[in-house]
């Protein structure tokens, strides 16, 4: 169960998105809401915000993490992620995870 | 992340009977940064008598294992009342025995909900929080049926093995999150209905290695432990407590 992509420094750490200029503080304090309450053995500066949260080319992230950080943006900023189709698309990176927390506003 | 909190909060189901009792006693004798909560179905005598003794730190909230609005009543007043919840212990059960061949539909479904399905649900309702929270003790009261399996508690003793499966599979699902989930097997326990049956008391020593019935408070003694920081690293283990039958 353990992930190993928790002790390994990110390949996709130069992907940060350009898009969003605007977004640089929520997209820093989305990445330390995932690294801190997920445990991730990884800094924030490691990752981008175009990095797959899951599977092999992005965190790797598992199920159980997927409900963790569903908690966890919750609790930090209030978001609320139905499951099913919506939970693939917020949950696909941190620049879509920063999207729907803008639309709460 | 796994910090046990100041205050801890904890739901006991099965409150009235003598292993709730006794549970709750020994968290509530033990350290006063607990509040303690009895759930409890119908027959709660005994529990709001408890609760009358500590009436700033003990509370009777009525739960019904196999509903899950009950459940979600149950914890929401919880969290409202001190915004988090630390320990459950799944401890409410009931027995139905009779051989298989002329055992009711109704009572192999009464003691699945109740054992199998409380369990699940209790679990349920609480993990988002512990979650949340980064802590939590979960304490599943099973029995030594799910590893003898005596003849005449088909029902009993598949549910209670089903709370162990449970027990371990949920434990890995949640370790990372600074969440336990531990089963406790007792034996036989000493019960204020069974002391007054001598004969069947001693009959039932006789079958102990140790040579007597155990207490509820030695019950209790194993969910304290489970339930402290101290037992951060056990997850998913079953603690039987049979004075040596298994």
């Amino acid at each position: 169960m353990e992930n190993e992509c928790r002790h390994r420094p990110l390949r996709s750490a130069c992907e940060s998105n350009h898009e969003y200029p605007m977004s640089n503080d929520l997209h820093i304090r989305i990445k330390k809401v995932i690294v801190d309450e997920l445990m991730l053995q990884i800094s924030s500066e490691e990752f981008g915000d175009d990095t797959p949260i899951f599977g092999p080319e992005g965190l790797s992230l598992d199920s159980v993490d997927a409900l963790q950080l569903v908690i966890a943006l919750e609790k930090n900023f209030g978001l609320k992620i139905s499951e099913g189709s919506e939970a693939i698309e917020v949950l696909r990176n941190v620049t879509t995870i920063g999207d729907a927390i803008r639309a709460l506003a | 992340m796994d910090t046990p909190p100041a205050m801890s909060s904890i739901l006991i189901t099965g409150a009235n009977g003598s292993i709730g009792l006794a549970c709750a006693r020994m968290f509530l004798q033990r350290s006063s940064g607990v509040r303690v909560y009895l759930g409890c179905r119908t027959a709660r005598a005994a529990a709001e008598q408890l609760a009358a003794e500590y009436p700033d730190r003990c509370e009777c909230i009525t739960l019904e294992v196999t509903d899950v609005a009950s459940w979600t009543a149950a914890v929401d007043r919880i969290l409202e009342a001190t915004g988090r919840i630390d320990v459950l212990v799944n401890n409410a059960g009931q027995h139905r025995d009779s051989l298989l061949a002329t055992m009711p539909l109704d009572d192999w479904h009464e003691v699945l909900a109740t054992h199998l399905t409380g369990t699940f649900l209790g679990c349920r309702a609480v993990i988002r929080p512990m979650m949340a929270q980064h802590y939590g003790r979960i304490i599943n009261m099973a029995s030594l049926s799910a590893l003898l399996a005596p003849a005449g508690q088909t029902n009993y003793a598949a549910a209670k093995a089903g709370v162990l499966a449970l027990t371990q599979s949920l434990a890995k699902e949640v370790a990372r999150a600074g969440i336990t989930v531990n089963a406790i097997c007792p034996g036989y326990v000493m019960t204020p209905a069974l002391a007054q049956d001598t004969a069947q008391v001693e009959a039932l020593a006789k079958r102990v290695p140790a040579r007597r019935l155990g207490r509820p408070e030695e019950v209790a003694a194993a969910v304290w432990y489970l339930a402290g920081a101290d037992a951060g690293y056990s997850t998913g283990s079953v603690l039987k407590l049979d004075g040596g039958i298994f």
